[in-house]
C-alpha cells in the first residue's frame, strides 16, 4: 500500500519506506522510513523533515 | 508555535547544556581546590551547590522530554535532542563526584596523602582539561576534538592504574620491610591504630584516584554524545 502525505508524522509512525519528493516532484531520496528520519542522505530531506523549509 | 520557536528553544536546550557543564566543571574544579589545600568550607560549599545542579539537570531533562513529545524532533534535531539528554546526565554525575572528593576532604585526618608521592595534582588536572575539552568540542560540533578527548582518556586510565599499582607494591614492600609494624605514621592524638591509619588513608587515596578516572570516563561520554548527535556515528559509544 502506498500513502501520499505531508504529514511527516503520519509517514513516520506507518511507513516501512519511505520516499520523499520534493520542487517538482523530484525524488530525493527513497530508504527505510527509520533511516530517513534519523539520519537521512541527503541535506534537503533533513532540512524538509526537520521544518527547515515547508 | 512557531518553527522559529522550536529552532529557538533548540539553541536554548544548547546553551543550557554548556552552562551545566561550565558550573560542573566549577565545582570539580573547587572540589580539587579543596582537596590539594585542604580547605573544609570550600569542600562544604562544593556539597552544598550540587543540589543547584541535580535541579538544573532535571529541568533540562524535562526540556527535552517536552521538545520531544511537543515536537517530534527528526534526523539531526532528533539526535541532538537525545544526545543533549544524555550529556546533561554526565554532567549530572561529574557533579556527583565532585561531590565525593570534597566528601573526601571532610573526612580527610589531616595528614598529607599516604605511601608513595602520588601526583593528584596531574590527575586531577587531567580529570578537568577532559571536561573542559568536551564541552568546548560540544559547543563547536568539533567530531576530530572528540575522537582526540577519547584518545587522552587512555593516558589519564594509564595514570590512574599505574598509581594504584604503585601504592599496592609499596604497602606490600613495606610490610616486608619492617614486619608489618610500622606501615604508616601514627598520628598525635589520634586514638586509632596505625592500621587503621593506613587502611583510611589508602581507602581514601584509592577513591580519589577511581573518581577521577571516573571523570575523564564521563567526558569521554559527552564527547561520544557529541559525534552521535552530529554525524550519527556510534563509534565511541561502544
Amino acid at each position: 500500500m502506498i500513502i501520499v502525505t505531508h504529514n511527516m508524522q503520519q509517514a513516520a509512525r506507518i511507513s516501512d519506506k519511505t520516499a520523499v519528493f520534493l520542487t517538482g516532484g523530484e525524488l530525493v531520496e527513497f530508504d527505510d522510513t527509520d533511516k530517513i528520519f534519523e539520519n537521512p542522505e541527503h541535506d534537503r530531506v533533513e532540512d524538509y523533515i526537520t521544518g527547515k523549509f515547508g | 508555535m512557531t518553527r522559529e520557536d522550536y529552532r529557538a528553544r533548540l539553541e536554548r536546550l544548547r546553551d543550557a547544556v554548556v552552562a551545566i557543564g561550565d558550573r560542573v566543571h566549577a565545582q570539580l574544579d573547587d572540589a580539587v581546590t579543596a582537596l590539594f589545600t585542604d580547605d573544609s568550607a570550600l569542600a562544604r560549599a562544593v556539597i552544598t551547590g550540587d543540589d543547584a545542579v541535580n535541579d538544573r539537570s532535571l529541568e533540562l531533562e524535562r526540556e527535552c522530554l517536552d521538545l520531544l513529545a511537543l515536537h517530534q524532533p527528526v534526523a539531526g534535531d532528533l539526535r541532538f535532542v537525545v544526545a543533549a539528554f544524555k550529556i546533561v546526565t554526565d554532567l549530572e554525575r561529574i557533579g556527583d563526584l565532585a561531590t565525593n572528593l570534597a566528601t573526601y576532604t571532610l573526612d580527610s585526618t589531616g595528614s598529607s596523602p599516604p605511601l608513595p608521592d602520588v601526583d593528584f595534582e596531574r590527575l586531577a588536572a587531567l580529570a578537568l582539561e577532559q571536561v573542559e575539552r568536551a564541552l568546548e568540542a560540544f559547543v563547536a560540533d568539533d567530531v576530530e576534538a572528540c575522537f582526540g578527548i577519547a584518545d587522552r582518556d587512555d593516558e589519564l586510565d594509564g595514570r590512574c592504574a599505574s598509581v594504584t599499582e604503585r601504592i599496592v607494591r609499596t604497602l606490600i614492600e613495606r610490610g616486608v620491610e619492617d614486619g608489618g609494624r610500622n606501615g604508616c605514621r601514627p598520628r598525635n592524638g589520634d586514638s586509632r591504630s596505625p592500621v587503621e591509619d593506613v587502611i583510611a588513608d589508602v581507602s581514601r587515596t584509592f577513591v580519589i584516584v577511581r573518581d577521577l578516572e571516573r571523570v575523564g570516563d564521563h567526558a569521554v561520554n559527552v564527547a561520544a554524545r557529541t559525534v552521535y548527535a552530529l554525524d550519527n556515528n556510534e563509534e565511541l559509544l561502544v
